[in-house]
């Protein structure tokens, strides 16, 4: 991979998009424009009746696929990133001021009004590449793309900030992306995305009493065929549940944030070392004879050998921090309905005890 | 030098003859696929346990400068030789581009800079190993994945080569780096060969070190990391 010439282009963006226009089956177009700053937009001061979707992110899958994550260098890194990286969307989306509560959680959320979801395709320091959907309650994706930066020098500072993340522009690309197709968005649709929201949840907690007013199209969206009444009671218990999930959300998502920042210097010092390794290796080959360190002296190997170790380094603390944070996931303990709950176990388990209580609680309360 | 009565003492692989500068491209394909491909069904190497904290014994390990003297000698001796022949015989001919003895210095610094450790704290089950070292990346292998594995950095692999455990490293520029972990019977002592080499290159420099067992516990102080806390030590209670 040929690296771009930091004094020649101040800062290139390579994005590749596989665009999804709003409404339309989502199309694969590989383009290769340069984007120079992306700017994050900013949601107007004056408050709008269409803002205020509360966004569900994923943790991130990762197309590379090692049967025995212990070995592989990279999947050991990887398996941060999955949660670091929605984390930093996450920071951006917030930035943006057009989303209610964006939270990062372990799993699929069936409340999600807007759910956002991604796979690493490529991720080394000097390259980052993000394919991203994103889709509200109803079904309708809006996007479905591959985000793709290459990283310069003007990127990395001497000493990695990781509140000042190298790839920030692709970050703020996606985050525009997403609030442009936000502005396509009716009153009518905005509403009906948030009641198909909350019937999708009520149909999780009780499927029996609510799948009858949602149906799939022939598109495979999902079609709001009525609302229970207001004074329904088993629909309002629904929705005091819900406030509980809320609740759950905010305590996960502090993980994750917890997670960012424990991590984030580690991290960014990897990624650092590793844009060293592979552009210096680059500039290496350019470098005159009579100017120093030439391509194969010893100095140059040695240089390479230095730059590898203290990524591997890097990578090693990554790992044990990785480890030390699944093992140290607090119980969460909160009260619903008068009874105190604690999830202990990796968050992935708490996640699907929280669920089963749930829908446990449900049935209990309103069961005759 | 001091003498080894190591399992994995390795030599110097001196001069590759450079009529074959071509192939010497494909020999790091060819040493890796036959460091990972070939030997997938000899499971023997997984008798062997390295288990347990090993400190390096000075004694019984190689010196890298006595070593570099000695080989850096010898390859001199061998080049006047060569050059000597050369002048004797008009078919012989020597290409002055290779066999320069001055990179076996270059291949000595860094293989005693590649192998300072002197701590190991070895965990292995049936399916892997981890090889901490002290101010150094941990050795990491999984014994049933038998593949390559490339990253931006290069390229790694690990498999037993009978009783003995190789580590190899294929890094841009040519260099290239293998490990040769060994054990004696009994777990007395382990041995490390480090091999490093320039694809391409003439020479290749190995260091032989050895280690001997230490117990880790009998230190005062029992210490964990935890994000929470980071590091935190306690004083070890002994029932005397």
């Amino acid at each position: 991979m040929r690296m771009p010439r930091a004094g020649l282009i101040p800062v290139l963006l390579l994005l590749v998009s596989c665009a999804a226009v709003f409404r339309q089956a989502p199309v694969t177009e590989i383009d290769s424009p340069e984007f120079n700053q992306v700017e994050l937009d900013y949601a107007p001061d004056s408050p709008s009746d269409l803002s205020g979707l509360n966004v569900s992110l994923e943790v991130f899958a990762s197309t590379l696929e090692v049967s025995s994550p212990i070995y592989s260098s990279a999947t050991r890194t990887r398996s941060v990133e999955t949660r670091y990286l929605p984390y930093v969307l996450k920071r951006t989306l917030d930035r943006s001021r057009y989303w209610g509560a964006v939270r990062v959680l372990p799993k699929p959320d069936p409340s999600a009004e807007l759910h956002i979801s991604g796979t690493i395709a490529s991720s080394n320091g000097a390259e980052l590449g993000l394919s991203i959907r994103v889709a509200d309650a109803t079904g309708q994706v809006w996007i479905d793309k591959t985000y793709h930066e290459i990283a310069t020098d003007l990127d990395y500072g001497a000493d990695p900030n990781y509140l000042d993340d190298p790839f920030q522009n692709l970050f703020n690309q996606i985050a525009n992306d997403i609030s442009s197709q936000l502005q396509l968005v009716s009153a009518k649709e905005h509403r009906r995305i948030l009641d198909t929201a909350m019937l999708r949840y009520a149909v999780a907690l009780s499927p029996e009493s609510f799948s009858e007013y949602l149906a799939h199209d022939r598109t495979g969206a999902l079609n709001l065929l009525s609302l229970p009444a207001k004074e329904d009671p088993l629909f309002n218990r629904v929705e005091k549940i819900r406030q509980s999930e809320y609740l759950f959300a905010d305590a996960v998502d502090a993980h994750y944030e917890n997670l960012f920042r424990q991590l984030g210097p580690t991290y960014a010092w990897w990624r650092h070392y590793s844009y060293e390794l592979i552009v210096g290796n680059e500039k290496l080959e350019q470098i005159d004879a009579t100017r120093g360190a030439t391509r194969g002296s010893w100095y140059a190997m040695e240089r390479i050998y230095k730059t590898y170790k203290e990524s591997k380094m890097n990578e090693d603390a990554l790992r044990e921090l990785a480890l030390s944070f699944d093992n140290e996931t607090r119980p969460i303990v909160t009260n619903i309905a008068g009874k105190v709950i604690e999830l202990s176990g990796t968050l992935d388990m708490q996640y699907d005890e929280w669920r089963r209580i749930m829908r446990e609680i449900y049935r209990e309360e309103t069961a005759f | 030098m001091s003498s080894l009565s190591s399992v994995a003492y390795e030599t110097e692989g001196t001069t590759v003859h450079t009529a074959v500068k071509v192939l010497s491209g494909m020999f790091v394909i060819v040493l890796l696929l036959t460091d990972t491909a070939a030997l997938a069904a000899e499971n023997e190497g997984l008798s062997v346990d390295f288990t347990g904290s090993w400190e390096l014994d000075y004694q019984q390990s190689e010196q890298p400068n006595a070593k570099i003297r000695w080989l850096y000698t010898q390859a001199r001796l061998k080049a006047e030789r060569e050059l000597q022949r050369s002048r004797n015989s008009r078919d012989y001919h020597i290409d002055p581009r290779v066999g320069n003895p001055q990179t076996i210095i270059g291949l000595g610094r860094l293989a005693e800079k590649i192998a300072a450790a002197t701590v190991f704290n070895i965990k292995q089950d049936q399916n892997h190993i981890v090889i901490k070292r002290n101010d150094d990346f941990a050795l990491i292998c999984d014994f049933n994945l038998g593949e390559l594995t490339e990253s931006s950095f290069g390229k790694e692999s690990c498999r037993w080569r009978k009783n003995r455990l190789s580590f190899l490293i294929v890094l841009p520029d040519g260099l290239i780096v293998r490990h040769l972990f060994s054990i004696t019977p009994g777990q007395r002592q382990l041995n490390v060969a480090t091999t490093v080499r320039i694809s391409g290159g003439d020479y290749s420099f190995t260091l032989n070190r050895a280690y001997t067992p230490f117990a880790q516990n009998e230190s005062m102080y029992d210490c964990k990391y935890t994000i929470a806390n980071q590091t935190t030590c306690s004083l070890v209670r002994r029932n005397n």
